[in-house]
């Protein structure tokens, strides 16, 4: 349960490839966490930062590597990750940006890569099942990270973004769900040209906001679903642009 | 006696209120109505609603549905008065403040007239509140006669508190997560008057504070701290006793709105009151009692008792209440820990204290002779979290306690070292609610 000053005790991490994703679990980690659960496909990228997080100091770390596109394995995994005590909070993390194929030319068909199949075919369906066993708890927050749909300007990961994009569709329905059956959601959604990761070329990250910064606003967010009801909090990045909902 | 009342049972699932309307019935249909809405939730999913900003912790409503007792439960707020043995039987839907009120109406007063106005007599039986009182028991359940109750199975019943039975030591102070209280019987006191006199002194140092702990000829003494003084002057702050006015002590206009003795038709005493009594700001009471602009000892407030003795002082989300118990022979942890927040800058923006006596009824909420400290602080400052916890440990290696119904923090160690009935407790919980239907936040945080 958090805490009156925002503490998290059981926290849950989907996704360990993207910096968003990491940024916002190591600014949720606290004298308080007890227990951290890390779920991803990709193994180099949960090794790392498991044994990143068990330096850290945090006393129960379990990393849980599932197959990507295979819904039944994903269901039982993380409902079994889903143990005692209550997980407080879920971090629904973006995919890793890969870059595409070098090949790939605009106006080419796009292939189905790891970051589209993450994103797409895996995230709904560990979202959904998040949801439900959240609900089953009585409390508990998602948060989940998605782009405002745009068109793209020159120098953008076109299959992360188009990826993010679809998640804003798909993940902005699920957390309207959500909150009926009683879960908090905090929904960031990010102009792409704000996402650190979007960028192929890292010079071209001028107008990207760092993850820690948007890490922190995501933690005031959590801090505040205590004494509310169950709600969605949508943080709109970068901020002034009005790209609300 | 009962009174047939329209009955409302509203049921507040995560995000919206559905409610549930039916057409007039009678108190066993509404128990019923009660019964159903308990047999059907799920298990660690109900909350008993406390309406109760203070206690934000268990009241709130994060998840779960939401059982608001109205009708019967809530109205009348005071069902009857036994006026020869001063015994009134309550609705525990009620709020505290209007039960307050209908009381003194009558010319009676609850023997602890604290907590928030707004929050339910139930909950306030589950928080056990208490008040300051320098003499006698301070806690709500030690005057406590009976309590009716609906548990975990949906089966009502009724615990007679005078062979203090388990059931009824788990639900005094059992945070809304043994039964839902669905009524109480209380003893009641009577009173002269419904205005306090309130003497404040100025004390200058800590060591003249605890002098003025001592002093027990008032009815109701607590000190309020000055948060502004540092270094040497911490400690300081304003002693404030109040004891229930006399009708001979008001002045001309309020004595003519004072409560007069009549004799009743059966011969009992029976006091009436010949108008609606006023209210004040209690701003207007704070406004006095600032260390430095005020002469050393004044006597001249007289507030209205109710808004002197409900606490009006809602905390607002970046705000964090720490409220505890020390014996009296480790007061000098009050200002370690006053010198730790000075050292963070992290000042409290309210601090207060009291007297306590032991004697408690409840297994989860003991109550020590000492001192009862409430601080509120900002709960955005970085280092408060590692501050309070080394305070939680001095405070518990000192055989003192943090006080459950305001806690928003406490770590599950810690709660297991302070309080020993713990075990009792959650065994007759088991006992009441098998199932495991009733929850509240603080629960969920401490005892899963």
């Amino acid at each position: 349960m958090i805490d009156g000053l925002g503490n998290v005790s059981n926290l849950t991490l989907i996704g360990t490839g993207n910096p968003l994703g990491l940024a916002t679990a190591d600014r949720l980690v606290g004298p308080r966490l007890r227990h951290l659960s890390l779920f991803d496909s990709d193994d180099v990228a949960l090794g790392r930062a498991t044994s990143g997080y068990r330096n850290s100091g945090i006393p129960d770390v379990r990393p849980v590597l599932y197959s990507t596109d295979t819904r039944h394995e994903q269901v039982a995994l993380i409902t079994e990750g889903f143990g005692e005590p209550d997980t407080d909070v879920v971090i629904l993390g973006p995919p890793a940006a890969l870059r595409p194929d070098p090949t790939w030319t605009a106006g080419a068909d796009l292939n189905l890569d790891q970051t589209v199949r993450a994103g797409l075919l895996d995230l709904p369906v560990i979202a959904g099942t998040c949801i439900d066993l959240l609900a089953a708890q009585g409390h508990g927050v998602l948060i989940q990270f998605t782009h405002s749909p745009k068109n793209l300007r020159k120098g953008l990961n076109p299959a992360y973004c188009a990826t993010m994009a679809a998640l804003d569709t798909v993940l902005g329905n699920l957390a309207s769900l959500a909150v009926e059956k009683g879960v908090d959601v905090i929904a960031v959604r990010m102009s792409p040209e704000a996402d650190p990761s979007s960028a192929l070329d890292p010079a071209l990250r001028s107008k990207a906001m760092r993850s820690s910064q948007v890490a922190s606003l995501v933690k005031t967010a959590v801090t505040k679903t205590r004494r509310k009801a169950p709600q969605l909090q949508t943080i709109s990045l970068p901020k002034g642009l009005g790209l609300r909902r | 006696m009962y009174r047939s009342q329209p009955d409302t049972v509203r049921v507040q699932p995560a995000d919206e209120i559905q409610i549930v309307e039916r057409a007039p019935v009678n108190r066993p249909q509404a128990v019923g109505l009660v019964s159903d809405q308990i047999l059907n939730s799920p298990a660690r999913g109900l909350l008993i609603d406390a309406c109760d900003p203070i206690a934000g912790d268990w009241a709130s409503n994060t998840g779960g549905r939401l059982v608001r007792l109205q009708g019967t439960f809530a109205a009348p707020a005071v069902e009857w008065i036994n006026w020869r043995d001063g015994i009134a039987r309550i609705a525990a839907g009620a709020p505290v403040g209007v039960v307050s009120q209908a009381l003194r109406s009558a010319g009676w007063s609850l023997p602890v007239v604290g907590g928030h106005p707004n929050a339910t007599v139930g909950a306030c039986v589950s928080t056990n509140v208490r008040n300051c009182r320098t003499s006698g028991a301070q806690d709500f359940g030690s005057y406590l006669t009976a309590i009716e109750y609906v548990d975990g199975e949906g089966i009502p019943g009724r615990a007679e508190l005078e062979g203090r039975p388990a059931i009824a030591r788990a639900l005094i102070g059992g945070l809304g997560t043994v039964a839902a209280i669905t009524a109480i019987e209380t003893k009641i006191e009577a009173v002269n008057s419904a205005w306090t006199s309130i003497t404040t002194t100025r004390c200058d140092s800590f060591a003249t504070m605890i002098e003025s702990f001592l002093q027990r000829d008032t009815t109701f003494h607590f000190v309020k701290f000055d948060h502004t003084a540092r270094r040497g002057q911490l400690g300081r702050g304003v002693s404030i006793a109040a004891r229930r006015a006399g009708i001979q002590e008001l002045p001309e206009s309020r004595r003519r709105n004072a409560l007069e003795s009549t004799e009743s038709p059966a011969n009992t005493p029976h006091w009436l009151a010949t108008a609606p009594t006023r209210t004040r700001s209690i701003t207007h009471l704070w406004r006095a009692v600032e260390f430095q602009s005020k002469p050393r000892t004044s006597t001249s407030l007289m507030p209205e008792s109710q808004l002197h003795h409900h606490r009006w002082l809602g905390l607002r989300n970046h705000q964090l209440s720490f409220d505890f118990t020390l014996p009296l022979q480790s007061a000098e942890l009050i200002i370690w820990l006053f010198e730790e927040l000075e050292h963070a800058q992290c000042p409290p923006l309210w601090a207060s204290a009291f007297a306590t006596s032991a004697s408690s009824l409840s297994y989860l909420q003991p109550v020590i002779d000492g001192i009862n400290v409430t601080l509120t602080l900002d709960a955005t400052h970085a280092e408060l979290s590692s501050i309070l916890d080394r305070a939680d440990e001095a405070i518990c290696q000192a055989g003192g306690f943090v006080l459950l119904n305001t806690d928003q923090r406490l770590r599950p160690d810690v709660v297991a070292a302070m309080f020993g009935d713990r075990e009792l407790w959650q065994a007759q919980r088991i006992a009441c609610d098998p199932a495991g239907r009733f929850v509240s936040d603080i629960d969920r945080r401490l005892f899963w």
